[in-house]
This record gives structure tokens, C-alpha cells and sequence, in this order.
């Protein structure tokens, strides 16, 4: 037996001689590997480079570390590295788990930092909901309370969307209401939320939840629905009969808790785009589909041009660090 | 990811046969030097004579070949599940030979298997959902390792318990990867793809001397191999980037080894009373075929012939749309039950003539009382 074993074993390391030089090569050209790289591009004096390598990867990739954003604060000025920097450190202080008192000293650093963040209205149903959202997927104290300008500088701290000017992104389309949508990807303890104005809608349902709003209402009700993707190609389905039964203008807010992108099909990622919302992500250098347990919410308008809408997502995992919560807000200044 | 075009996968097969064809003479001549032989000694071995092992060394031999030759000249067919596969993969050969050489317990053989799948799981697998057979899927949660190693243990001591006439798990394995890898192409699954067409291309390779009368086994070492890559690779189905647990298919193409496990495990059970579970026996469906008066070649053919058949179901359950997929397995189920029932009622049919015969002779007035 001895013998056989040493052939194996022989057999096996020599495999190993061979694998691992070529599978170092090919790791180093991955693209999720962009902070490695562009340390590299860096001391090799390649700065611009490096800067191109570092905004393309923190935007495919949406890392939950705080080291890339850190890499990029360094090489960039102005108001993009003070973002950067503020990102950085709620990534840090995601991952040490620190106080809430030191959260919120974030969010209202992040609060002076942007603009935006001083015409937040207060809206008490609203902030309350997503208060509670953020409490349990970040395991803050009950007591804990957040303004609507802090969870709206929260939202732009962990890569949401926030206007201020209710335009929706650059669809072209307007509201003149408070939408606010959260999604704790993996987290189902405080499932998505969807908030119109006051109605504040809540589920803790697998899926991915839709809040329809029809144009051309003076107090448009919302339809909501929740799609889980898990049960079959018959839910990818009904989701493109729906989304395709919208008119032209229909507001839709999308928010995503551990759902299924296995029958996600083309045609429902294409319904997505026709609400203006990407649909591509990267995950372990592929090119995916969103959907499964990604983080991610958008709001969109049906006819949109694609990549025009509002959307933040977090991956499930990058490189062993598991994402964090998204989310998107729209308001007109001091709406009610 | 872009999906490597069917030629690719042909190149595969090309280089893992060209390995298997060149190592295994190299294996058996390694084994008749050290006398690491399979003796026909015990009543289930059906070989008139001793035959060198090892023959599986040359499946390992193929698929690592395969994997350096890939990520050096085709880094895009590597996919994250291959090197776990290899390494593990490698355990399972080191387990196989210390059977083939030992004869170790059942129980322990059993546990290091379980092991190796629940391994595997966290090492390559890690999703916890399962493509449910009348297609949707369901989240598995904590129960989704547990499913994995029994799953990959089960196929594996499925090929094993199939390892009894020259060529047959070999060829069966044939027949089933190749099946598999269409089905992998169709559904554009590179990580099923690579191993697929490694396990074709080593396992003809390795039929050119295996197939009856055989020079050499695959022994233990091969068949549990074998066995490992083929519930290993099918664990993870890659769709659109999601990772599930699909055993629909790969189920229907092994409904014959898998059959004969589930067959073999009754018989166990029976007597198990007796302390003889892990004992094995000469009721497997080879061993009836033969009974039957089938030679070695015709059986291993008939075998052959059903795992086509079954595998030209799995094709059809691949690529059909949602609706009529639950047709397949019913179908697969139904037609494996009547070819069991049609393999009982022949025998049944000997027997009575035996019996028959039996009688004459004893009425016979020539016999003396």
C-alpha cells in the first residue's frame, strides 16, 4: 500500500507544481482582484491607471470592505474622497460591529458632507419603519432613534441612492412624494420596506417585492406584490405579465430578500430594464443576473432608458466579506 | 461567464483518453510488479483468473492532466469547483487503494465517503438550494450538506457496487457522462462540462483494456473515483450564476447503478439481522444477468443498451421546458420498474423450468430410489 499511496501522493504534488503557478497568473487577472491590481499599477507609477482600475471595480463590485475605498480616497480630492473615506469607515465600522453612538456620529458627519441630506423631510411612519430596519439588520439598541436626515445619509454611507430633487435618478420622471425602499439581501429578520408618502408597506417574505404606482392619479394607491422565484419559471412569468401590464410612467420600486435568480429569466431581467434598473452584477468574476441573496433595491419608471433608474445593491459575499443593507430614497424638498 | 464552445470539450475528451490509453499499461505493470492483484477467490468474483488493479489510478492521472492542461492553455473551462474536486478526488483514490489492498470495513469506507461529500460541500458547493424533480427549487437550509454527502456517497458506492463484469462501470460511466455533458452544453454548465468529458474520454481510454476479457481492474481505487466525480460534478448546477443542487438529471442517468444500489440495500436490510449489512453478495443485476445464461460481453451490453435509453431520458428531462419536465422522471421511474420486474419474471421463468426438469429426473424410473 505504501507504494501506491507514494504514486498518489507523488502524483499529486506533482499536479500542484504545475496547477498553482498557472492558477496564481490566472487569480491575479481576475477582475474582482482590482484593489491587488491597482496597488501594483500604483508602484509601478501608473496612478491614472490605477485611479480607471479602482472606479471601475468599486462600481462592478460594490465591495463591503472598507480597504478599496480607502485605496481610492487616497488618489482622488474633493467631495468624491470625503465620500469615499465616510464609506470606508461605516464599512469599518460595520465589520468591527461598533457602537451605535459611533454610527450615528457617521451618518451625521456624512449628513454635513453632502447637501442633499439637509432638505430630508420627516415623515414619522416612514422613519420609524426603516429605523427599525436598520436597528435589526445592523443589532442597534431599540432605543435607538434616527432622524430621516440620518437613515437618508445612512443610505448614501452604504451605496444607496438618494434625490433631493424628486427626480428619479435620470429616468426624467418625477415624484412629488417621499419613496423610500430597503433591502437586507441574505437578512430575512427585517425584510424589505417599501414607503409611499406615509403608506408604509413591510414583509418578511422571501421574493422580490414591487410596489407599482399608476401615473396620472392625483393620490395614486400603490399595488404591491411579492414574487418568489424560488417556486418556478411560472412566478418569472406572471412578474413579466405584471411589469409589462404597466403604463408608461408607472413608478416601480423594487426590493429584494433572499430570493431565488435561478428563474429569473431573460425576459423578467428585460422588464427590469424597461423600468430604466440595470441588471447586471458581478460575482466571483461572472457576470450575473441580480437576484438570489444580493442586497438590492431600486426605483424606476417604466420607459426609463436603461441604467437611468435608481438602484443599490451589495453582493451576497465579496471575496468572504458579506454584503450590508441598500437603500433608495426620493423626496422634493420638505415634502410632506 | 462565456461559455466554451462544444469543440473545446471534444479536446477534453481527446487529451483525458490519450492519458488513460497511455498510463494505464503503465498501472498494471505496476501492479503485477508489486502483486497488487484481484485473486478470484471469494464466489461473487466472476474473473477465471488474476487481474492487476489499479486501473484507477489512470482516471486520476486523466483528470489532473486535464486540469493543468486547462488552466495553462484554457483557463476559462476551470471553473472554482475543479480543484476541490481533484483533491478530494485524490482522497478517495488513497481510500480505494487501502481497500483494494486491505479490504477494509464497510462502516469505515461509508464514513470517509460521507465526510468527503460534506467536504466537498463547504469546500466548493456552499448554496442550499435544491432543484426540486417536478422543477422549482427549494431552500434546503441546514439540511443541504447532509443531502450533498449522502448524495455523492450513494453515487459512489452505486458505480462501486456496478464494478463486477469487465467493462460495465466503466462503459456505464461512459454512457452517463457523455449524456451528461450534452445535457451540460445544452444548459451552458462549464464546471459539469469539464468533468464530464475528462470522465468520457478516461473512461474509454480505460475500456480499451478493461472491456472483457479485461487486463486490468479499476478496483476499488477507480470505481469510488469514479463515483465521487460523478456525484461531485453534478452536485452543482451553474444557471445564470446561481448554484443549486439539481439531481434530477444526473438521477435519471444513473437510474441503473442507482437501481441496483437501492435493490442491494433491501437485501442488506433483510439481513441485517444477522450482522450481514456490509457484507456483500451475488445478487447484483450483473450477477442475474448471468444467471440467466447471458455471457459476460451480452450482459454488460444489455446494461449498456438500458443506460442509453435511460440517458437519452436525461437529454429529454435536460432540455424540456418547466411544464412537461415531470413526465421524465415518472417515465424513467416506470420504465426502470418494468425492466426489474421483466428481470424477475425471466427468472422466475428459469426456475420453474429448473424445477421442471428437477421433477422429470426425479420421476425418471431409471433413477435408483
Amino acid at each position: 500500500m505504501i507504494i501506491t499511496w507514494a504514486i498518489t501522493g507523488l502524483l499529486f504534488l506533482l499536479f500542484n507544481l504545475l496547477w498553482w503557478p498557472a492558477e496564481y497568473r490566472r487569480l491575479a487577472a481576475d477582475p474582482e482582484r482590482f484593489p491587488e491590481q491597482a496597488k501594483v499599477l500604483l508602484q509601478s507609477g501608473k496612478r491614472e491607471e490605477a485611479l480607471r482600475m479602482l472606479e471601475e471595480g468599486l462600481s462592478r463590485f460594490h465591495p463591503p470592505a472598507p480597504d478599496p475605498w480607502n485605496a481610492y480616497a487616497g488618489l482622488i480630492r474633493g467631495p468624491a474622497k470625503i465620500q469615499a473615506s465616510l464609506r470606508a469607515g461605516w464599512l469599518s465600522w460595520r465589520m468591527n460591529r461598533g457602537g451605535a453612538d459611533q454610527l450615528l456620529e457617521l451618518s451625521r458627519k456624512a449628513c454635513g458632507a453632502w447637501p442633499c441630506c439637509a432638505g430630508a423631510p420627516e415623515a414619522n411612519e416612514t422613519t420609524a419603519g426603516l429605523a427599525r430596519c436598520w436597528q435589526l439588520a445592523l443589532g442597534l439598541p431599540e432605543n435607538f432613534s434616527f432622524s430621516l436626515r440620518d437613515l437618508a445619509a445612512l443610505a448614501w454611507l452604504t451605496g444607496g441612492r438618494v434625490s433631493c430633487d424628486g427626480m428619479i435618478g435620470a429616468t426624467g420622471f418625477r415624484t412629488d412624494r417621499l419613496l423610500a425602499v430597503w433591502s437586507p439581501g441574505a437578512d430575512a429578520r427585517a425584510g424589505v420596506l417599501i414607503a409611499l408618502g406615509s403608506t408604509v408597506y413591510t414583509d418578511t417574505r422571501r421574493g422580490m417585492h414591487v410596489a407599482l404606482l399608476t401615473p396620472g392619479l392625483d393620490q395614486p394607491t400603490p399595488t404591491f406584490y411579492c414574487f418568489d422565484f424560488w417556486n418556478g419559471e411560472e412566478t418569472a412569468r406572471e412578474f413579466s405579465r405584471i411589469l409589462k401590464s404597466a403604463p408608461t410612467g408607472t413608478i416601480g420600486i423594487f426590493a429584494v430578500t433572499q430570493d431565488s435568480r435561478l428563474n429569473f429569466s431573460d425576459s423578467a431581467e428585460q422588464c427590469l430594464a424597461e423600468f430604466g434598473i440595470p441588471v447586471e452584477a458581478w460575482e466571483n468574476g461572472h457576470l450575473v443576473s441580480f437576484g438570489l441573496r444580493h442586497a438590492f433595491c431600486a426605483i424606476g419608471a417604466r420607459g426609463a432608458p436603461a441604467g437611468t433608474a435608481m438602484a443599490a445593491w451589495s453582493p451576497h459575499t465579496w471575496r468572504g466579506t458579506p454584503g450590508h443593507p441598500v437603500s433608495c430614497m426620493v423626496y422634493p424638498e420638505h415634502s410632506p | 461567464m462565456i461559455f466554451p464552445g462544444p469543440l473545446e470539450y471534444l479536446l477534453t475528451t481527446a487529451v483525458a483518453f490519450l492519458v488513460a490509453v497511455a498510463t494505464t499499461p503503465l498501472f498494471r505493470a505496476v501492479a503485477r510488479r508489486y502483486g497488487i492483484l484481484d485473486h478470484p477467490v471469494l464466489p461473487r468474483k466472476i474473473h477465471a483468473r488474476s487481474v492487476p488493479y489499479l486501473g484507477g489510478m489512470a482516471f486520476l492521472t486523466a483528470y489532473l492532466a486535464v486540469l493543468v492542461e486547462s488552466i495553462w492553455r484554457r483557463p476559462e473551462l476551470i471553473a472554482p469547483v475543479h480543484y476541490p474536486l481533484a483533491a478530494l478526488g485524490t482522497v478517495i483514490i488513497l481510500l480505494g487503494l487501502a481497500d483494494d489492498i486491505f479490504d477494509l470495513s464497510g462502516i469505515v469506507k461509508l464514513l470517509v465517503e460521507l465526510a468527503v461529500g460534506g467536504l466537498l460541500y463547504y469546500w466548493a458547493v456552499g448554496e442550499q438550494g435544491l432543484a426540486k424533480p417536478l422543477h422549482a427549487i427549494v431552500d434546503l437550509g441546514p439540511f443541504a450538506p447532509a443531502i450533498a454527502a449522502l448524495w455523492v456517497a450513494g453515487v459512489m458506492n452505486a458505480i462501486n457496487f456496478t464494478d463486477g463484469l469487465d467493462g460495465l462501470a466503466a462503459g456505464l460511466v461512459a454512457i452517463a457522462s457523455a449524456m451528461l455533458l450534452v445535457v451540460g452544453i445544452i444548459n451552458q454548465q462549464p464546471a459539469t462540462c469539464l468533468v464530464m468529458a475528462t470522465l468520457l474520454g478516461s473512461c474509454l481510454g480505460f475500456l480499451v483494456y478493461n472491456f472483457h476479457p479485461a487486463s486490468i481492474f479499476m478496483g476499488d481505487a477507480g470505481a469510488l473515483f469514479l463515483g465521487f466525480m460523478l456525484g461531485g460534478a453534478t452536485l452543482v448546477e451553474q444557471q445564470k450564476g446561481a448554484a443549486v443542487v439539481a439531481l434530477l438529471v444526473p438521477v435519471i442517468t444513473i437510474a441503473l447503478p442507482i437501481a441496483d444500489t437501492l435493490l442491494s440495500f433491501l437485501r442488506r436490510l433483510r439481513r441485517a439481522r444477522e450482522g450481514q449489512f456490509f457484507h456483500p453478495d451475488r445478487e447484483h443485476l450483473h450477477h442475474r444477468l448471468l444467471a440467466l445464461g447471458l455471457n459476460q460481453r451480452r450482459a454488460v451490453l444489455t446494461m449498456y443498451l438500458f443506460s442509453f435509453f435511460m440517458g437519452l431520458l436525461a437529454i429529454l428531462a435536460g432540455v424540456l421546458p418547466g411544464r412537461l419536465k415531470p413526465a421524465v422522471p415518472f417515465a424513467a421511474a416506470a420504465f426502470t420498474a418494468a425492466a426489474v420486474l421483466w428481470l424477475h419474471r425471466l427468472e422466475q421463468r428459469q426456475r420453474s423450468k429448473e424445477q421442471a426438469s428437477a421433477t422429470i429426473r426425479i420421476d425418471d424410473p431409471n433413477i435408483p430410489a
